[in-house]
């Protein structure tokens, strides 16, 4: 999926005014010439330098890239599918993990993507590498490493 | 002297040769999967290495490198399929000669050198450090500022085809570097009022998300495209003939290793630039070099010694400036902040046995790559077995746990949603990631010295140039911004004149 450079030097310049402008509100000390707004200035004005070169090339290539190039796997349904799939798989162990714990949570997690990414025929493996690694990795780090996974609905059976 | 026998105290505890020998596995196995490069891997480590003492931490990590490193080179030559990018500079040629029947002997070829040049590299970092690190102590902010832009130019240049996109992956790590309590004045900045961001944007969850999570995506998103049975290894010897090739081509054992130490030194530039170089002076100084790309062993020696040998040199500047080499060392940096060691020539003095430590590891586990590769080796058809759709699925839910695991808080899980899809939709568009992470590592570092040498000097750019070291880095570092410029007046004049049109033309047509 290639956007062209022109329209990714506009997101880029856009950006770099949206950061000059927060930076300018940023309180400056008493006494010191160089406040906390100066280095990201020049940061973003550095960004936005480079958001023009690529407008500029992005418009002198457009008749060869046009606007959006899309590699052969980009055009699949399948592809938008995984990585929706993938994004939700985070956004959900983000809310629920909480609540359901962490074996459970990734457990879930695990089974859907591998259920995805291997096909149904491999149901039962699929299952017990989810239920294995899921169960594995919170004793490990759990016990052993005694990071605080939450336990949700298994905090008394693990 | 002291040091180092102090350094193998520390080390030669049966704890720490346990942690060395889990790292040995864990980087040959990373290594030789593809999709999992060094820095997914160390980066992977990072979540254990919380667990470690700071020694055991850094020898884990410097020996998963140096096994993932050569590891990388299994899957080039049997599947054509790098395992770590810079085994991409010879897996073409390694592929040849498996296709040729002699898959084991260009992997034993390339486990030998690659200890060769380990170990050649680690007794470079040895040696240099220390001196560097003597000389570093007279560095001021200027320094500091020079240095630190000057690796990140290398690195813009480095990765990738363009340096303006590198560069502009890296100021949008400075800029996520800057999220938080700004550390001179206190003032926060771009929280936009959200309370977690008050504490900053962890690096070790950003470094996740970006190489981690953004692998997954790339991976998953073209499973089942490439050739997936390896052609394996036909049982043969697997040193059988090795020394006698080595010994024919010793001049690019000795040449690899040097490139490989000199660019893995150099702020910004690591391991597969490293390769890519020496390969290509392997074939500029061949007596042969029509033979390259047929199954010819000569590039492989070069390319192979040079990458070891420049994961140990990448430690160079990270350990005596705190500026990193490549993407792995800028890990190891974040890891060090964690442990509460600040890099930069002070720990010479401070914590000398610990420094030594580093060394006393690389080359321990250069010498343990000989047999555990050679295991490898012989295991690589059943581990190239392992299928991707698989293990991504298995490393997100990794990624899950190291994130969380850094300050106990689903703010780590929130940045690698956010990061790593950045990260995909970025390298899809070709814009290299290893910049915008060392511009994150390097962020604090680089504005805390400018704004102090701006407050020194009272707003006087001239101060910057102010003293020798300082001046000749800075004019060299303007230099390097712009050489693009320069070259493109160059052609321009030329063109003018009319003589090489046509060669300018086709210049520009590879570059699209």
């Amino acid at each position: 999926m290639r956007i062209n450079d022109a329209i990714l030097g506009i997101i880029i310049i856009a950006v770099s005014i949206f950061i000059i402008i927060v930076a300018r509100s940023f309180p400056a000390l008493p006494g010191v010439p160089y406040g906390p707004g100066v280095f990201p200035t020049i940061i973003a004005g550095c960004m936005m330098l480079g958001g023009f070169f690529l407008i500029f090339k992005g418009i002198r290539h457009l008749r060869e890239t046009g606007w959006l190039a899309l590699d052969p796997w980009a055009k699949t349904l399948r592809t938008y599918i995984t990585l929706g799939l993938i994004f939700f798989a985070l956004l959900f162990y983000i809310l629920f993990s909480e609540d359901l714990g962490f074996a459970i949570t990734s457990m879930l997690i695990l089974f859907l993507l591998l259920l995805w990414t291997r096909g149904r025929k491999r149901l039962i493996s699929s299952l017990i590498i989810s239920v294995t690694f899921s169960l594995a990795i919170y004793l490990v780090f759990v016990k052993f490493m005694r990071v605080p996974l939450p336990g949700g609905l298994m905090q008394g059976i693990l | 002297m002291e040091n180092i026998f102090l350094a193998i105290k520390l080390i030669f505890t049966w704890k720490i040769l346990l942690v060395i020998i889990c790292s040995c596995a864990f980087g040959l196995f990373t290594g030789a999967m593809p999709g999992i490069s060094a820095t997914v891997a160390i980066a992977l480590l990072v979540p254990v290495t919380f667990y470690l003492s700071p020694e055991a931490a850094l020898a884990s990590m410097a020996t998963a490198v140096a096994l993932a490193i050569f590891a990388g080179d299994i899957p080039g030559a049997l599947l054509r399929i790098p395992g770590v990018p810079s085994s991409a500079a010879y897996a073409d040629e390694a592929y040849a000669m498996t296709q040729k029947g002699l898959g084991e002997k260009a992997l034993g070829i390339s486990l030998v050198c690659s200890v060769i040049g380990g170990l050649m590299g680690a007794i470079a970092l040895s040696f240099s450090a220390p001196l560097l690190a003597e000389f570093a102590l007279e560095f001021q902010y200027y320094e500091y500022f020079w240095l630190a832009c000057m690796g990140l130019t290398t690195a813009a240049f480095v990765c990738g085809d363009q340096p303006v996109k590198g560069m502009i992956s890296i100021c949008i790590g400075l800029l996520l570097s800057m999220v938080g309590f700004d550390m001179i004045s206190g003032a926060p900045r771009f929280t936009f009022g959200i309370l977690s961001l008050m504490e900053g944007i962890h690096f070790i969850s950003a470094l996740i998300g970006v190489f981690a999570v953004g692998e997954v995506c790339r991976n998953l998103t073209r499973v089942g495209k490439g050739p997936v049975v390896a052609i394996g290894t036909s049982g043969g010897h697997v040193f059988k003939g090795t020394g006698r090739i080595i010994w024919k081509y010793k001049w690019n054992l000795v040449r690899g290793p040097i490139i490989g130490t000199i660019i893995g030194a150099l702020p910004g530039a690591g391991s597969d630039m490293a390769a890519w170089v020496s390969y290509a002076v392997a074939k500029k100084f061949s007596k042969e070099p029509e033979k390259f790309l047929t199954g010819h062993p000569e590039g492989i020696v070069a390319a192979s010694s040079s990458n070891n040998a420049s994961t140990c040199a990448t430690w160079i500047p990270s350990i005596v400036f705190g500026i990193p080499g490549d993407s792995v060392t800028a890990i190891v940096i974040g890891v060090l902040f964690l442990k509460g060691l600040e890099p930069g020539p002070a720990v010479f003095l401070e914590n000398a046995p610990l420094v030594y430590s580093i060394f006393v590891s690389f080359f321990i586990a250069n010498i343990i790559l000989l047999p555990m590769g050679l295991l490898a080796i012989k295991i690589s058809k059943q581990m190239l077995r392992v299928p991707t759709e698989v293990l991504m699925p298995l490393v997100l839910v990794f990624c899950i746990v190291g994130s969380f695991a850094i300050n106990n808080s689903i703010m780590g899980v929130n940045v690698i949603l956010a990061l790593g899809f950045m990260s995909f939709l970025m390298q899809e568009n070709g814009f290299p990631v290893a910049p915008l992470i060392l511009g994150m590592i390097m962020g604090e570092l680089l504005e805390e010295n400018f704004m102090q040498a701006m407050i020194a000097a009272d707003g006087n750019i001239l101060a910057f140039f102010g003293r020798p070291i300082a001046a000749t880095l800075g004019l060299t570092t303007i230099l390097v911004w712009f050489s693009p410029l320069i070259g493109l007046v160059i052609a321009k004049l030329r063109q003018r004149s009319g003589r090489t049109v046509e060669l300018s033309q086709n210049k520009t047509s590879c570059k699209t």
